[in-house]
C-alpha cells in the first residue's frame, strides 16, 4: 500500500488527483460558507475562493483561457460588482443586519426536492472516464468557434449585453420627481 | 548576441537530462524549475522596486530642485531605499481594535501576488520569459482585475472612513480606465493576430515597432494615460490623495504590510511600462546592445516619463478623473479599435 503510494508520487500520477481534490473542496467548503457566513462582505469574498477554484478546477481540465475568462468576469467583475452593491447599499454591511430571512422551513422541502432532482439525474448517465486528453491548443479554437459557427450567437449575446447596460444608465440616471 | 538566452534555454535541458539519466523523475525537476523561476522574478522585482523608489526621489528631487536623498550610501544616497526597507522591516505591526482582522491580514497578500505573477509573461529577451503562455495579453487583464479585491479588502477590513473611501476611488478608478486599457489591447492585438506575446514581440522585430504603425500611435496613447491610472499616480493618485485622505486604502497599515502595498504599487509601475515596453516598443528590438539591456532601456525610459508626469501635473478631482475616462478616453478607445480594424481590414497588415 505504502510502497504503491511511494510509486505513484514518484510517477507524478499522485499529484493530479490531489490537486483536484483540494481544488474540489476549495470551491465546496467556501460556496457552503457564502451561505454561512453571517456578514455580506464576507459570503462575497468567500464567493470569491470558491469561483478562483472554479478558474483552477478549468486550467486542471487544459481549458486555461476558460480558467481566466473565469478570473476576469466572475473575480475581477462579478465580486467587484457585489462589493459596491454591499458597499452602497444602505445598512448591509452592518454585524446586526442579518443576512439570513425567515423562511427557514420553507428551505427544507426546497433543497429536499432539488437534491432528489440532481440525484437522480445524476444517476441516470453512467459518467464513464475517458482516457484521452483534450486538443492542446484550445485558445484559438475557440476564437474561431467563436467568430466561425457561432458568431451570430456571440453577437446577439453582445447587443443584449449593451442593451442591458443602457437600460441600466437610462433608469439610474433617471431624475426623481419632485 | 543570442548566445546568453540560447545558454539559458540549452541549460534547461541539459540539466534535465542529466537529471533523468539519475533516474529521478522528471516533473520533480520541473517543480525545482519553477520554484527556482519563481525566486528569479521575485528578487529581481525587489531590487528593481528598491532602485525605482531611488530614482523617484532623485527625480522628484531634481524637478522640484531639491537636492533628494544624498547622505545614506555615498554621494548620491543609493542606500536610501535600503535603510528604508530595513526601518519598515523592524517597525511595531499594528492592527487596529476594530479592524476586520482577516480581512485585513490578507489584503496586501491579495494586491501583492497578482502583480508579482503577471511577470511571468516579461519577455526580457528572445528565450528570457518565464513562460509565453498562450492566453498572453488575455493573462494579463485577468491577472490585473484582482489587486482590486485586496485594495477592498484593505479599505473595508481597516474600519476607517478615510481607507474605506481611498478604497472606493481606488476600485472605481481601476475598473473604470481598465476599460480604454483593454480597447488599447485590442489594437495591438489585431495588428499582432495572436495574444501570445512572443507573437506579439515576433511581429514588430526588426524596427517594425508597433508605435510606428498608422493607427496604433492612438492605442499607445490610450494605454499609456490609462496605465498611469491603474497605478495610482499624479494626476490620478486620488485614492491616496495626501491632503484630502490622509492616506486612503493603507492609511491603517504599518511596517511590513504597508511596505507590501508600497512594493506592490512600484512593482505595479515596472509591469506597466515593461508591457508598455512589450506592446508597442518592440520588446527586446533593438541594434548592437543586448535584448535584455534593449528592454530595461526602453522600460526605463517608459517609467521615467511617466514619473516626470507625475512631478508636473497637478492632481485631477474626482469627478474629473472618472469623467475623462468615461467621456473621454472609452470612445476614443472605441474608434482607435474601429480605425484599426479598418486599416487591417483595407490595406491589410503588414
Amino acid at each position: 500500500m505504502i510502497g504503491g503510494l511511494w510509486e505513484q508520487i514518484l510517477s507524478g500520477s499522485f499529484w493530479y488527483p490531489l490537486a483536484f481534490l483540494i481544488l474540489a473542496a476549495g470551491t465546496l467548503v467556501p460556496a457552503l460558507l457564502v451561505v454561512l457566513s453571517r456578514s455580506l462582505l464576507h459570503s462575497a469574498l468567500w464567493l470569491l475562493v470558491a469561483l478562483m477554484s472554479t478558474a483552477g478546477l478549468f486550467v486542471l481540465l487544459g481549458a486555461e483561457a476558460l480558467g481566466a475568462l473565469q478570473i476576469l468576469i466572475y473575480c475581477g467583475g462579478i465580486i467587484v460588482l457585489i462589493l459596491f452593491a454591499v458597499m452602497l447599499t444602505r445598512g448591509a454591511a452592518r454585524p446586526e443586519t442579518g443576512v439570513h430571512n425567515r423562511l427557514l422551513w420553507w428551505s427544507l422541502p426546497v433543497v429536499l426536492g432539488f437534491g432528489i432532482l440532481t440525484f437522480t439525474l445524476t444517476r441516470r448517465e453512467a459518467w464513464p472516464l475517458a482516457q484521452m486528453h483534450g486538443p492542446a491548443d484550445v485558445t484559438p479554437r475557440l476564437a474561431d468557434a467563436l467568430l466561425g459557427p457561432y458568431v451570430l450567437a456571440f453577437e446577439v449575446a453582445s447587443v443584449i449585453l449593451l442593451v442591458a447596460m443602457v437600460g441600466a444608465t437610462v433608469i439610474a440616471s433617471a431624475e426623481p420627481k419632485q | 548576441m543570442s548566445g546568453l538566452p540560447a545558454a539559458a534555454s540549452g541549460l534547461h535541458s541539459s540539466l534535465l537530462t542529466w537529471w533523468a539519466d539519475r533516474g529521478l523523475p522528471p516533473w520533480v525537476f520541473d517543480a525545482i524549475w519553477m520554484v527556482l523561476m519563481a525566486a528569479i522574478v521575485t528578487v529581481f522585482v525587489l531590487l528593481t522596486v528598491l532602485f525605482l523608489v531611488w530614482v523617484e526621489r532623485k527625480i522628484s528631487g531634481d524637478i522640484q530642485s531639491r537636492v533628494g536623498p544624498n547622505r545614506t550610501g555615498g554621494r548620491f544616497g543609493l542606500l536610501q531605499t535600503a535603510a528604508d526597507a530595513l526601518k519598515l522591516l523592524t517597525k511595531e505591526d499594528i492592527i487596529p481594535e476594530c479592524a476586520d482582522r482577516p480581512i485585513f491580514v490578507l489584503a496586501p497578500f491579495l494586491v501583492f501576488v497578482p502583480v508579482l505573477v503577471v511577470f511571468l509573461i516579461v519577455p526580457f529577451g528572445e528565450h528570457w520569459i518565464v513562460k509565453d503562455l498562450n492566453l498572453g495579453v488575455l493573462f494579463v487583464v485577468a491577472v490585473s482585475a484582482l489587486p482590486v479585491i485586496g485594495i477592498f479588502m484593505a479599505g473595508w477590513g481597516s474600519n476607517n472612513k478615510w481607507a474605506l473611501l481611498g478604497a472606493v476611488r481606488a476600485v472605481g478608478q481601476a475598473i473604470s480606465y481598465e476599460i480604454p486599457l483593454i480597447l488599447a489591447l485590442v489594437c495591438v492585438v489585431v495588428f499582432a493576430g495572436s495574444i501570445r506575446i512572443g507573437d506579439i514581440v515576433s511581429a514588430q522585430r526588426d524596427g517594425h515597432w508597433f508605435i510606428t504603425r498608422f493607427p496604433l500611435q492612438i492605442a499607445f496613447l490610450l494605454y499609456f494615460v490609462a496605465a498611469m491610472a491603474e497605478v495610482n499616480r499624479v494626476p490620478f493618485d486620488l485614492p491616496e490623495a495626501e491632503s484630502e485622505l490622509v492616506a486612503g486604502y493603507h492609511v491603517e497599515y504599518s511596517g511590513m504590510r504597508f511596505a507590501l502595498f508600497f512594493l506592490a504599487e512600484f512593482a505595479h509601475l515596472f509591469f506597466v511600462a515593461a508591457f508598455c515596453t512589450t506592446l508597442f516598443l518592440g520588446a527586446w528590438d533593438g541594434p548592437w546592445l543586448p535584448p535584455a539591456l534593449w528592454f530595461l532601456i526602453k522600460t526605463y525610459a517608459v517609467i521615467l516619463v511617466i514619473m516626470w508626469v507625475r512631478w508636473t501635473i497637478p492632481r485631477l478631482r474626482i469627478d474629473q478623473v472618472m469623467g475623462f475616462a468615461w467621456k473621454c478616453l472609452v470612445p476614443i478607445g472605441l474608434l482607435a479599435v474601429l480605425a484599426t480594424g479598418l486599416v487591417a481590414a483595407v490595406w491589410g497588415v503588414p
